[in-house]
């Protein structure tokens, strides 16, 4: 099993942030959570200098392309997907969120 | 909001989003953001799905679940690279729809299977390899 998570830095559940609708969990929560599972050989890697790239570049091209991308998902759901990237990235920019790259064997 | 509508209501905005998910303008998007247009709407980048590849250890022997897939990202490429058949799974149906119909059009073992992440329709040890990415919260 491989999996990339998003989670909070300082240890502590947070309100929805962005994308995410739900409480989101602390990042140091999943290594153990997959060792309690039960899985085997479990490792973590933390990749939240990609994943800050790829929000760059996700907002850079979504400026760039706004007209046409509205054109085909309408303002509500572009307004929306926009608010969620750019709430995502202003917490990642903060420090208040990672993302990790977990790896286990069963 | 009762839990159910609430999940409701996420799965209608997930739809919303991948109705598009084949179309000109969400495919530049992706290509731009991470470097490859497979309905990619996490935060994996074609370099991040080579890593995947990487440490999943897939070949055609091999048969992959990938929870969360969305339009089928990263599973329909994983499939396509490695060769193994890929299980998609996702709580939206807009966006399995693409992949599915993605799949056959470049002849990618893969099917599609509308299904929550917390309640998978499959025998334990059906899989010989799981991945999902930024589904967990």
């Amino acid at each position: 099993m491989v999996f990339t998570v998003i989670g909070t830095v300082d240890g502590e559940a947070s309100p929805p942030i962005g994308t995410f609708d739900t409480f989101m969990a602390p990042a140091a929560d999943y290594f153990a959570m997959v060792q309690n599972a039960g899985f085997e050989d479990v490792r973590q890697s933390d990749v939240t200098g990609a994943f800050m790239a790829t929000a760059v570049r996700w907002l850079e091209a979504a400026a760039e392309l706004d007209n046409d991308l509205r054109s085909v998902l309408g303002d509500a759901v572009m307004d929306e997907k926009l608010a969620s990237r750019r709430d995502t990235f202003a917490a990642l920019e903060a420090g208040e969120i990672c993302r990790l790259l977990i790896s286990a064997t069963a | 909001m009762t839990d159910f509508a609430a999940h409701e209501e996420l799965i209608a905005r997930f739809d919303a989003y991948y109705e598009s998910a084949g179309s000109v303008p969400l495919r530049a998007l992706e290509q731009r953001a991470f470097g490859c247009d497979y309905g990619g709407n996490s935060y994996t980048d074609i370099e991040g799905a080579r890593v995947l590849l990487d440490l999943l250890g897939l070949d055609e022997s091999c048969t992959l679940l990938d929870v969360g897939t969305g339009a089928g990202w990263p599973g329909l490429f994983l499939a396509k690279e490695s060769g193994c058949q890929a299980i998609l799974t996702d709580v939206a149906a807009a966006g399995l729809q693409f992949a599915r119909a993605r799949a056959i059009d470049e002849g990618i073992r893969a099917e599609a299977v509308n299904a929550i992440g917390t309640d998978i329709p499959f025998r334990v040890s059906s899989f010989d390899a799981v991945t999902h990415s930024d589904v967990l919260c």
